[in-house]
């Protein structure tokens, strides 16, 4: 066997060629596109309203000097401002949760939906509307309740879970698929007792926050779910390599020497506080952590070194989009976000499990 | 050098393998053979440490037990007997996993696809291939991984659990032909075999399981032998003997 590492076949791999079957450069020219499609959208997302506030008047006025009304001021910086950044926020929460989760379970389908962390996320914040209501909480405390509690439900749900799925240190995925049905059944029945007691004012609260929107974003609330969603989302490009590998297997993984619970803790608790906080400040809203990373692997691979960062861009230009249909549809009402993103990814995770049993193939 | 003693391996209540003390050297082929359900796949599960076992397992005298992911990935390399993966890889970015924690020159990436039989493969997607196909990349990614057959910490072993079990003849040979090259440079093999002639033609050493436990280990000529193949398989096995009449094709005078 000609086992010599330098064996001449430079002629395959010139510099600058592209070997067949490498897709990297592809996924890297899809990173810039994408964020430049994230700007185009971001500066939509705030030139665009029901109030009419031109940006671009704004801009042209500061540089002439001028300050801005304070009409315009509180339409630009207190409210579009905020709108944006927490869409792109949760956009990219939601998107990188669904890759990790989809590379975790090695499951294509894989959604904090369907393991039961959403549920536990809505669980918190459900408690928080309803039971908060009850307690007397000073005034700025109300803002940081229902994101708290929201993480700290998707978190105990998480670990719930890991307890359960986890034997000796090793988790199987199917236990874990299973636990996160029983999981999501118990956190929604109790969601339905809290719905329950609930009184008028609280129900409506919980049902205009359970169809998801972006409406209620403010720079306090931003200020909450900052560090929830931005921490996870800079810490997941260091479980890229570990994911990839986790597509051969677990024992497979660890063969080529990922630590593979490592992996595993640090997977979970990256999806439980970015998926809980968006739950928190979002609500339902559905279909982006499926949609998304499915688009992207069509695109430019399964590549998880890739896949993350473009998820992120993905998500937040999709999120901030849906938000601007969602607020110019029917302006000056609004449409749940929620309602937008369902509306859009129903139909096309129907069309993903329809191509997958080869019934229809686009 | 792999030293195993006193290996015990227990799935619940129930003992899978039990007191096996026997050694492999590098620069040797060791094919692990015997009945369905004798603990072959389980045996090689503990001897790459995906199973908790009583006893112990010292490969270049480290305890595997005891030594991490990364460190044992750097000294052996495993093929399991299938690998279905759920995403659109190409066969390219799968066998690049071989080597994703040292940077690795696609070159070698390429050679070894060559190597067993699959050049110009690499654009294709892994999905898409035939299980044998499918086994072939996931032996190109496994040579990737242990590229030297020797390295600063000794040898490099390859656990192969049954390499040719979804192969043609002509693929079988090819593959025997690289586990054969491996040793011969230096390294060590260790592999479960199903298929009695290939081992007898490929392996240096055979470790005959019945029942969990050793029923024999030595040359294959000792091993392979009519009583303890009988004995083993629980019917009338006689080697060496040509049938009287009708067609037959033996690996041993086939070439590539």
């Amino acid at each position: 066997m000609q086992l010599d590492c330098a064996a001449p076949m430079a002629d395959q791999t010139a510099d600058g060629m592209t070997i067949d079957g490498d897709r990297s450069v592809t996924a890297r020219r899809l990173s810039w596109v994408l964020i430049v499609v994230l700007s185009v959208v971001v500066l939509t997302g705030l030139a665009t309203g029901s109030a009419g506030t031109s940006l671009w008047q704004a801009l042209i006025d500061m540089a002439q000097g001028q300050d801005l009304s304070l009409r315009d001021r509180v339409v630009l910086l207190d409210i579009r401002a905020p709108r944006v950044i927490m869409g792109c926020f949760v956009g990219a929460a939601l998107a990188v949760s669904g890759a990790v989760l989809q590379g975790l379970f090695r499951n294509p389908l894989a959604d904090p939906g369907i393991v039961g962390v959403s549920a536990g996320a809505s669980l918190g914040a459900v408690g928080a509307i309803v039971l908060g209501g009850t307690l007397t909480v000073a005034a700025g405390l109300v803002t940081w309740l229902v994101p708290i509690a929201a993480f700290l439900g998707a978190w105990i749900t998480t670990m719930l879970l890991y307890r359960v799925a986890t034997r000796r240190g090793r988790t199987s995925v199917a236990t874990m698929l299973l636990a996160g049905i029983a999981l999501t059944a118990l956190a929604m029945a109790l969601t339905g007792i809290l719905v329950y007691v609930a009184d008028d004012a609280q129900l409506r609260d919980f049902t205009f926050w359970s169809m998801g929107s972006l409406a209620g974003s403010s720079w306090s609330k931003i200020i909450v779910a900052a560090p929830l969603i931005l921490i996870p989302l800079m810490l997941s490009p260091f479980l890229a390599l570990g994911l990839n590998g986790l597509a051969l297997g677990e024992a497979a993984a660890g063969h080529i020497g990922i630590r593979v619970q490592h992996l595993k803790t640090c997977a979970i608790l990256v999806v439980a506080a970015s998926t809980g906080a968006a739950v928190a400040v979002s609500g339902g809203i559905g279909f982006v952590g499926i949609v998304v990373p499915h688009l992207l692997r069509l695109a430019s691979g399964p590549d998880h070194k890739y896949l993350l960062v473009n998820s992120a861009l993905l998500g937040a230009a999709l999120l901030v989009l849906a938000d601007l249909i969602s607020r110019m549809i029917i302006a000056p009402s609004e449409l749940p976000i929620g309602i937008v993103t369902a509306v859009i990814g129903a139909p096309f995770f129907l069309w993903i499990l329809l191509r997958q049993r080869g019934i229809v193939d686009l | 050098m792999l030293i195993v003693t006193d290996l015990s391996v227990r799935l619940g209540r129930r003992t899978i393998l039990s007191n096996l003390f026997f050694s492999a050297q590098p620069g040797q082929v060791t094919a692990v053979v015997g009945p369905s359900g004798a603990g072959k796949s389980t045996l090689l599960a503990a001897l790459t440490g995906d199973l908790d076992h009583d006893g112990a397992v010292t490969l270049n005298g480290r305890d595997i037990a005891r030594t991490s992911a990364a460190e044992l990935s750097d000294i052996r390399a495993v093929l399991p007997q299938a690998t279905p993966m759920s995403f659109p890889f190409t066969v390219l970015e799968v066998i690049r996993m071989g080597r994703m924690r040292r940077s690795m020159d696609d070159r070698i990436a390429l050679h070894a696809l060559t190597r067993v039989g699959l050049g110009g493969f690499e654009g294709r997607f892994y999905q898409e291939l035939s299980g044998g196909e499918q086994q072939r990349v996931q032996l190109a990614r496994v040579l990737v991984q242990v590229w030297q057959p020797t390295g600063p910490a000794g040898s490099r072993w390859l656990f192969l659990d049954e390499p040719v079990s979804s192969l043609d003849i002509g693929h079988q040979l090819q593959v025997m032909q690289i586990v054969r090259d491996f040793a011969t440079s230096g390294g060590g093999v260790v592999m479960v075999m199903h298929d009695l002639n290939l081992t007898a033609m490929c392996a240096d050493n055979v470790i005959l399981l019945s029942d969990g436990q050793i029923l024999s280990q030595g040359m294959p000529v000792d091993t392979l032998c009519d009583d303890l193949l009988s004995q083993a398989y629980g019917c009338r096995i006689a080697v060496n003997c040509a049938p009287e009449t009708g067609v037959y094709l033996l690996p041993q005078v086939a070439g590539l």
